[in-house]
């Protein structure tokens, strides 16, 4: 076993417990969402704003919303969990800067050219999903199976975080995630590929619908 | 141990797979199978939730574009 594998492990270890917390930290979305899902509306969707500028807002707030729980979260971990590294820190401040940069111009592009092909199709604006319609109201057995649905989600995550929780522990032949990551991304389409799915990931969810919500 | 390594390999295909098919059956129009932005969109109603899964959707870009290269090029 080489060195770079036995470093490899020992941050698999460390890692056991970001992960357990992002687990419960997914659950409790999850749990939170399903809330969500039953209680009614807040707000209207007429007194929300659209147009650009709007959703400009929505997304830098965020963004650095997001990011400064990520550093808070960061910071925890490396204080009270694990000092992995004197360039910990500094490669999670600036490496998810970084991130956000290259991830920036890529979803302003996206929009532009999704407005762009929505206007040239002459198609009218699809009806955009407002939060408290994003699962309009339903009837009580439609409802119980959206929690099924919702429920199943929770336990496809919990399955998938499972492995990844045998694979920290050091359970044999359970590769981590990281680890099957590491084998595609030796490749150069395998990190292409894996980098397009996870700015596609985030265009999808911090953006797409957005666009739509705001649109003016 | 190459067998077994094999057998976590396809466990976590299996797991992705069931994640598409899911996602698929949800954008099929299956009827009770919510899509997977459909469940994070009602999380992000709230700012926080949306904050929590942009963090979460960071991290893992971090981790697994930016913290990797960091670390092979250190070694």
């Amino acid at each position: 076993m080489g060195p770079l594998t036995v470093l490899a492990a020992s941050a698999d270890r460390q890692a056991l417990v970001p992960m357990g917390a992002g687990y419960l930290v997914l659950m409790s979305a999850l749990a939170l969402g399903l809330r969500f899902l039953y209680r009614p509306r807040a707000t209207q969707a007429g007194s929300r704003r659209r147009g650009w500028a709007a959703l400009a807002r929505h997304v830098i707030g965020t963004v650095v919303g997001g990011y400064l729980l990520l550093m808070a979260v960061v910071v925890a971990y490396y204080y009270a969990v694990a000092r992995v590294g004197p360039g910990f820190l500094d490669s999670a401040v600036t490496g998810t800067a970084l991130l956000i940069g290259l991830a920036a111009p890529v979803f302003a592009a996206a929009s532009w050219l999704t407005e762009r092909l929505r206007r040239r199709r002459g198609r009218p604006a699809c009806q955009p999903p407002v939060p408290g319609d994003l699962l309009p109201p339903r009837e009580a057995s439609t409802a119980r199976h959206l929690l099924v649905g919702y429920l199943a989600w929770a336990v496809l995550f919990g399955a998938l975080f499972a492995w990844e929780g045998l694979a920290l522990a050091g359970v044999s032949g359970v590769p981590s995630l990281s680890g099957v990551v590491r084998v595609i991304m030796r490749y150069p389409v395998g990190r292409w590929v894996l980098f397009a799915l996870w700015l596609w990931a985030g265009w999808r969810f911090f953006i797409r619908r957005w666009l739509l919500l705001f649109r003016a | 141990m190459a067998r077994y390594l094999l057998i976590g390999y396809l466990a976590w295909a299996v797991l992705f797979g069931a994640l598409f098919v899911w996602e698929g059956l949800a954008l099929a129009g299956v009827s009770g199978v919510p899509s997977l932005s459909g469940v994070f969109g009602v999380i992000m109603r709230h700012p926080v939730g949306r904050w929590v899964l942009f963090a979460l959707w960071l991290w893992a870009g971090w981790h697994f574009f930016v913290r990797g290269w960091h670390f092979l090029l250190r070694a």
